[in-house]
């Protein structure tokens, strides 16, 4: 009996501390939602791009992923920056943009997909590195250190963001945006500007993530965005817009919901409690277990 | 001196015109009222003026220098600001942030304070406000917000659209006695509105748009006098 228990909490710890990276994905996602009101389809894929940057920086330099975390998060920023002047500034603000943004964030998703699939072929890659073969253990609950550093590290990023959000002219530039952007353009923002930057990080904050989850996922392949798409939308919506906090407690809630889900049903049907919680919250509490019901004025 | 040129403006929105070959002035230092039924243009003229929507046709001209093309942004920095219709404020932000944002170009920004203090002494309920979130703020603290955000701005020239808009009578007037102080302080202001008696009162000079063209210009004294004003705008 202890021993299956120890089971079922290992194992939700680990969906638990997959949370965490899931906050930070869905941050991302959040942050260009609340801006430009564009769902990005393509924001599992550009993660898989992290992961990619991971394993070719070990392979060809032997860096440190701790490192390729920073060059992920500059040269997936610079890729979201060119995407956005690609997919969405252009159709953002025509009449039925939003909508319109759907169709060419899914656009770039297939065209990654299959460039990743001609460059590096499907099957799945890892690479070996010191952070997965260090073990943590405490009650009988293993953790690799990999998996502890993706979790503290997902999470330290959702706060220097949060905090560059509240103090930085940039970051409350956006969030002004995010919540009024005619007042935005009348007290002298940039709009478009903002678009941009807030673009370019959210998709730096998937590479960062993308190279943080490479560092355990033994699953480094081009299809392996769209597992990571799915449950950062259901962050998003469980966490409502406007609260950085209720995204990390929605990112570790999603990961345990998902653990148990594979505990009780079978892993491939873990994803059918996820959208139950998904589908729920949108009926119980349409603007989020954190999110204010937001109001013009 | 001449702060703003308005000439033959054609403006609306995809295939639905609005504005008609209209032509304004506005000079430093004064007041001029936009009068206007609701749907007469009021909103899209100063929504142009702003740069936030391109006319179709048409020149606008800041202290001497044409910006037709400029973004709304440049405007700011070029000391043209919008008090907009609905306040627009950013709800989730207090009194303070708002007022921050006001001054967010970089000539804003160095007079920070100093701009904090004019908006205070015009306003003094925001001091009393700061710390509360905007978006739960009564009406007529949020149309003092959003002028004192503006201001913020250090515009030479402020387009208010419809201040008076659901506001009670007396506060009506609070603010377009702050208007007049504005003045002094050496803005110059651009008003629509509908309350027509109200803004004849304050405003030198005025112009009467009705569907899309102005019909009448002339001196507000003068304005409040003549017999198709009175019958049309002021009841009588």
């Amino acid at each position: 009996m202890i021993e299956w228990g120890l089971t079922y909490a290992q194992l939700v710890t680990s969906y638990a501390i997959l949370g965490g990276v899931y906050a930070l994905t869905a941050l991302g996602l959040s942050l260009i939602w609340g801006v430009m009101r564009a769902v990005n389809w393509a924001h599992g894929d550009l993660l898989m791009l992290g992961m990619y940057v991971a394993y070719w920086m070990v392979i060809l330099s032997g860096a440190d992923p701790l490192i390729s975390a920073l060059i992920a998060f500059c040269l997936l920023g610079g890729l979201g920056a060119i995407l956005h002047l690609i997919a969405i500034e252009p159709v953002v603000e025509k009449p039925g943009g939003h909508e319109a943004t759907l169709l060419t964030t899914l656009g770039i998703s297939l065209v990654i997909q299959s460039i990743a699939l001609i460059l590096w072929s499907p099957s799945p890659r890892s690479y070996d590195n010191i952070y997965k073969s260090i073990y943590l253990e405490y009650a009988g609950i293993r953790t690799s250190l990999a998996e502890a550093i993706a979790f503290s590290l997902s999470l330290i990023a959702v706060f220097l963001v949060d905090q560059f959000m509240r103090r930085s002219r940039i970051g409350k530039a956006i969030r002004a945006v995010s919540q009024n952007p005619i007042g935005a353009r009348v007290v002298g923002i940039n709009v478009s500007r903002i678009r941009l930057l807030t673009f370019a990080l959210g998709v730096g904050l998937a590479g960062v993530a993308g190279v943080l989850v490479s560092t355990f996922y033994p699953n480094i392949r081009p299809l392996a965005g769209y597992i990571w798409d799915i449950a950062s939308y259901v962050v998003v919506i469980f966490a409502g817009l406007g609260s950085i906090y209720g995204v990390i407690f929605a990112g570790v809630a999603i990961g345990t919901i998902e653990g148990l889900g594979s505990i009780f049903f079978s892993n491939a049907f873990r994803n059918i409690l996820t959208f139950s919680v998904f589908l729920l919250v949108l009926l119980l509490r349409p603007q989020g277990l954190f999110g204010k019901a937001m109001r013009r004025v | 001196m001449r702060i703003l040129e308005v000439n033959d403006l054609d403006a609306g929105y995809e295939d639905l015109q609005v504005l008609w070959e209209v032509n304004m002035r506005v000079e430093r230092g004064e007041i001029v009222s936009l009068l206007g039924s609701n749907g007469a243009g009021k909103t899209t003229t100063l929504r142009v003026i702003a740069g936030l929507i391109r006319p179709f046709r048409g020149k606008i001209v800041l202290k001497g220098r044409e910006i037709t093309g400029l973004p709304s942004h440049q405007r700011v920095a070029l000391g043209l600001s919008l008090v907009p219709e609905g306040r627009q404020l950013f709800p989730m932000m207090t009194v303070m942030e708002n007022l921050e944002m006001g001054a967010y170009t970089p000539r804003a920004r160095e007079k920070l304070e100093d701009s904090l203090e004019w908006v205070f002494s015009l306003f003094p309920i925001l001091r009393e406000r700061r710390n509360q979130l905007a978006g739960t703020m009564s009406g007529g603290e949020q149309q003092m917000l959003s002028i004192g955000r503006a201001l913020m701005s250090r515009p030479e020239l402020l387009a208010l659209d419809e201040p008076s808009m659901g506001l009670a009578p007396k506060l009506v007037i609070e603010i377009f006695r702050t208007l007049e102080r504005m003045r002094k302080d050496g803005v110059t202001i651009l008003l629509a509105e509908q309350n027509v008696k109200a803004a004849l009162d304050i405003s030198d000079r005025a112009y009467v748009l009705e569907t899309g063209r102005i019909v009448i210009e002339g001196a507000s004294s003068e304005l409040a006098l003549r017999d198709d004003v009175r019958r049309a705008y002021l009841g009588m």
